[in-house]
């Protein structure tokens, strides 16, 4: 399997950024993404534009929108066609899911937690989902910087009481791009984790799947073996006993590999409960033990220093259900 | 040769905020460009008004222990009012440009349209313009609209 950073919400100047497309494929390029999610706010021109200047054959480009209706903003990834996003109300939002999932697109919710009207408008998640099944991703971190925001901590608690209630739902990161960051400051990355190359078809299966990760600076591998067989993100298997592998890597992107961090221990969860403690006394290292699984699901998490600040989540691994 | 197809003076207030506006017009000829004047005034709120709305907002949105960090109001300072539009041609969904820009001129043509617009040729039927009014911050907004099509 191969891990590919991804950025899944992004905007230029067919929007509210100040980007042209052509400087937000340059700038993703630099900061060494391999996928990118073109996300304007209510509009495709801008995926237009990226096909007419041959843009997507720089980078891994999918067309997407951001639904920025008054109730709340989705990321539509993918989506076959245009669904309007200019009905939906707080009660009807769970049918415009459906036709987006209809016109096969993945359906992600923004920052759900940000301020909302009037400072900024429809930025909070009012819409009542039904059914949480349909939606495929919570951006648990937006913009940079998002261990230090109280959006995402709501909003990985709202991620992690949806998995308690059993349903399969991600997490994601955002970067929410409208111009160039002020210098020092980073994003969550999105890490895709695909059979092999990363195209347009492998990073959509593997954003509708799950099978990616997020973090702050660190990469992690894991897998679940059984007779001869690995599992990891996003994969559904047997209850049972399982061989974990797992591992705390040094980061990949130029401008983390110079961030002051420190991992320090790796938690395996089940259910929300730490079920396995690993204590890291250096920033790579891999470990490996077994233990029998019961229906749920299974994650992992870096916990570790950022800079000045202790016991952040570095690294957030989605699940492997167990069924 | 230009030719003005609609031209609407709208009043918003309040009562519009976080609604749709359907604004049809039917196109008979088929023309080269399309061409949309949009504005609306005025485009922020005044001061005490705004101050009383960001503060209700962060009361809302913003747990009490971050007030500190987030709670000062002057940094929401002006509050503008949102308008966006969006086009319609029969029921294809051409575009909108999100951003808070109250004077707007949008050029629609099959060969390029201007920034949050897909190209669309310019065909006999009937199309639809939307406002989305995502924030009414004033009591009113005027609104004008102006429709011009070249052949």
């Amino acid at each position: 399997m191969n891990q590919y950073p991804v950025e899944l919400h992004a905007h230029t100047h067919h929007s509210d950024g100040d980007f042209s497309v052509t400087e937000l494929v340059e700038s993703a390029l630099d900061f060494g993404y391999k996928g990118l999610i073109l996300t304007d706010h209510n509009t495709y021109s801008g995926y237009e534009e990226i096909v007419d200047k041959l843009l997507d054959q720089k980078l891994v480009i999918l067309r997407g929108i951001e639904w920025t209706t008054y109730f709340g903003h989705m990321l539509v990834h993918d989506s076959k066609d245009f669904v309007d996003w200019r009905t939906a109300t707080i009660e009807s939002i769970g049918h415009h899911i459906d036709q987006v999932k209809e016109a096969e697109g993945l359906v992600g919710i923004a920052h759900p937690f940000a301020i909302g009207n009037p400072i900024c408008t429809g930025c909070h998640w009012e819409f009542q989902v039904q059914d949480w099944s349909k939606v495929d991703y919570i951006e648990v971190w937006n913009r940079t910087a998002p261990h230090k925001q109280f959006w995402s901590e709501k909003a990985y608690d709202l991620w992690t009481s949806k998995l308690k209630s059993g349903i399969e739902i991600s997490c994601s990161a955002g970067r929410d791009w409208h111009r160039p960051d002020a210098k020092g400051l980073l994003p969550g990355i999105t890490y895709v984790q695909v059979p092999d190359k990363l195209e347009q078809s492998t990073m959509k299966a593997a954003l509708k799947k799950g099978s990616m990760y997020i973090t702050l600076a660190p990469r992690l591998e894991w897998t679940l073996t059984s007779q001869n067989i690995d599992y990891s993100f996003g994969d559904r298997v047997p209850e049972g006993t399982y061989t974990i592998s797992v591992s705390c890597l040094e980061p990949s992107l130029p401008l983390l590999k110079e961030l002051d961090i420190e991992p320090k221990r790796i938690l395996v969860i089940q259910n929300e409960m730490i079920i396995e403690e690993i204590e890291l006394s250096k920033t790579s290292a891999s470990f490996r033990f077994d233990k029998t699984l019961a229906s749920g699901y299974v994650r992992v998490e870096i916990i570790g220093r950022y800079q000045n600040e202790e016991d952040i989540r570095l690294t957030i691994g989605n699940p492997v259900y167990l069924k | 040769m230009k030719e003005t197809i609609l031209k609407r003076e709208l009043q918003l207030t309040e009562d519009h905020h976080q609604t749709n506006i359907n604004l049809p017009f039917d196109v008979i000829e088929p023309a080269s460009k399309l061409t949309i004047h949009f504005a609306y005034n005025p485009d922020e709120a005044e001061e005490e008004v705004a101050k009383e709305k960001i503060l209700a907002a962060l009361q809302r949105f913003v747990p009490e222990s971050e007030q500190k960090k987030w709670g000062n109001i002057e940094r929401y300072l002006p509050l503008k009012n949102l308008i966006t539009l969006s086009l319609n041609y029969e029921k294809t969904y051409v575009g909108a440009h999100h951003r808070k820009d109250n004077h707007q001129t949008i050029v629609i043509s099959e060969h390029g349209s201007d920034k949050g617009f897909v190209k669309q040729a310019i065909n006999a039927g009937g199309w639809e313009i939307q406002l989305n009014a995502h924030c009414i911050a004033t009591k009113e907004v005027n609104v004008s609209i102006q429709v011009e099509v070249e052949r």
